[in-house]
């Protein structure tokens, strides 16, 4: 694995999880470094989301543990995940429909605590525009807009995001493209992605995943341009 | 029918309705936001009741008959939603819904062994009529309507002006997303049970004088507050409201027209809406049990 592991914001080990007798996650490791951005793919059932959910704290474990900053999370509930830092996107762009972009807004600053929404609605301006709408009407791009602006909110250290360009428009995607880089600049990522274009051009380090495990690590720059990763799926 | 019949009925109906609001509401709020199918509220109710009874057999004050029942009521729903229900959220519905009908069935017992088998009466808080149109209704049976309105305006402001009624509306809609954000879902489904709970109570002690207080007061309630709530839509409290209207008004007037009638009425009108909504007048979209899209 790689040398260099100070700095490690996040790190699973050995990781299984079973959906009643259906194991799904057979001894996943990763880990992520502070200022990554890091791109898990894999194809639909690979144990994506699973990890994500698992490591957010919605799902239990079955072996194995999950560190972040230094401590173990995984036998917090999923709003203690999330208070200390450690956000997550999923993959349903669900808002909540019934309230207006605001009141997202304000639920979100209501569980951290951060008020200044200004700082985090400079990626998506977009949405000031927005504010009085109901969240139920927005376009599937300005929803994810608006879920990443929610989890922005608290400045968590890491923000795991679960396929966020899927299903939108090209425009949109270079959007997103963009505004991850920017995020990037003072928050760790880590990102499930099955644009593999997309990857390599946001990636730091890509993680495949297939049925259950991490088949390969790519972490060369010019690997990652190249899509070496795409191999493995 | 003359009109005052018809009055009669309809006053009858409204002092109906305001009960029926205030022990379906708790249900409606249990299946929208936590997805249990709380039974043992009729605990909550018939405990509120007693409460009335006890208080003003002894101090002969029906306002402190009211807060004690209140108080009681909210403080049972503190223990089961700490103690137990907070262990079986996750759970299937089949599993929580045998667990609150054990609770229901249990709180029957407690109550039989503190107040005994017999019936009892409460006194009325007030003999007062008043006059609508020239007929003579009883003041107390608008005023029980006219409490379920002021709960129902409370609810509606505690969810739509305050944000920990925001953070409940989220979770209406998606739970695992507002714990996502950071928010203790579990505070939340506490403070809620225990504000249902507690208007349970009330409905209880304000139905008490009109009825004779009894162990299994719960039983015949549950029934209608199952109608209420499914009629009106699981999870919308504006749908506990209207629905709540309806079948205070068919129960009235069906009991006005031929006695039977005011059991049987609201089956009718239930079946005869989920034929045509199988969600029920303001069914809540959500996340669980089929409600999906
Ligand atoms: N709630 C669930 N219950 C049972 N099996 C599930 C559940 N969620 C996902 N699975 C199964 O787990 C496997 C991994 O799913 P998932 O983590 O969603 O994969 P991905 O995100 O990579 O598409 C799949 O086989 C899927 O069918
Ligand atoms: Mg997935």
């Amino acid at each position: 694995m790689n040398a260099d592991r100070t700095n490690t914001l996040l790190n699973v080990s050995d990781l299984e999880v079973s959906y009643q007798k259906l194991k799904v996650l057979f001894g996943v490791s990763v880990y992520v470094k502070k200022g990554e951005n890091v791109v898990l793919v894999g194809r639909n059932g690979a144990g994506k989301t699973t990890l994500f959910r698992t490591i957010a704290g919605f799902i239990k474990k079955g072996k194995g543990n999950i560190v972040y900053k230094g401590k173990e999370i995984d036998r917090l509930e999923a709003y203690e995940v999330a208070q200390r830092g450690l956000k997550y996107i999923p993959q349903d762009k669900q808002v909540f429909s019934d309230l207006t972009v605001r009141e997202n807004l304000e639920l979100g600053s209501y569980a951290t605590k951060d008020h200044e929404w200004d700082t985090v609605l400079v990626h998506f301006p977009k949405l000031k525009t927005l504010l009085d709408r109901k969240a139920g009407n927005l376009s599937g791009g300005e929803r994810q807009m608006l879920l990443i602006t929610m989890a922005l909110l608290g400045r968590p250290e890491l923000v795991l995001m679960d396929e966020p360009t899927e299903g939108l428009a090209p425009q949109l995607v270079k959007e997103l493209k963009d505004a991850f880089k920017e995020i990037n600049r003072h928050t760790t990522l880590f990102i499930i992605e099955q644009n593999l274009p997309l990857t390599a051009e946001v990636a730091d380090r890509v993680y495949s995943m297939k049925e259950g495990k991490i088949v390969a690590e790519t972490t060369a720059r010019d690997d990652i341009k190249e899509m070496v990763f795409e191999k493995y799926l | 029918m003359n009109l005052n019949l018809w009055i009669t009925s309809l006053v009858y109906g409204l002092s109906m309705s305001g009960v029926l609001f205030l022990v379906s509401v708790g249900i409606s709020i249990g299946f929208g936001l936590m997805r249990i199918v709380n039974m043992e509220q009729m605990v909550y109710y018939t405990f509120g009741a007693y409460m009335a009874y006890t208080i003003v057999t002894s101090t002969g004050s029906f306002l402190l008959g009211i807060i004690a029942a209140v108080a009681v009521a909210a403080a049972l729903g503190i223990i089961v939603e700490t103690q137990l229900l907070r262990r079986v959220y996750s759970r299937e519905m089949m599993f929580t819904m045998v667990v609150t009908f054990s609770v229901f069935l249990i709180g029957i017992g407690i109550i039989q062994y503190i107040w005994g088998l017999d019936p009892k009466p409460v006194a009325s808080p007030m003999e007062t009529m008043i006059r609508i149109v020239r007929v003579k209704v009883p003041l107390y049976r608008l005023l029980i309507f006219a409490v379920a309105i002021l709960v129902y305006i409370g609810i509606q402001l505690l969810l739509n002006r305050t944000i920990m009624g925001k953070a409940i509306r989220a979770g209406i809609e998606n739970p695992n997303n507002v714990q996502g954000l950071g928010i203790n879902i579990y505070k939340i489904f506490t403070i809620m049970f225990v504000i249902a709970s507690g208007i349970a109570g009330l409905g209880g002690a304000l139905y008490a004088p009109l009825i004779m207080v009894g162990p299994y007061m719960g039983w015949d309630m549950l029934l209608f507050a199952f109608i209420t709530v499914i009629l009106g839509g699981l999870g919308s409290i504006k749908g506990t409201m209207v629905s709540a209207l309806i079948l205070g008004q068919v129960m009235a007037l069906g009991g006005t027209l031929w006695a039977p009638l005011a059991y049987i009425a609201p089956f009718i009108v239930m079946f005869l809406v989920i034929l045509v909504k199988p969600t029920g007048l303001f069914g809540v979209r959500g996340t669980a049990f089929g409600f999906e899209s």
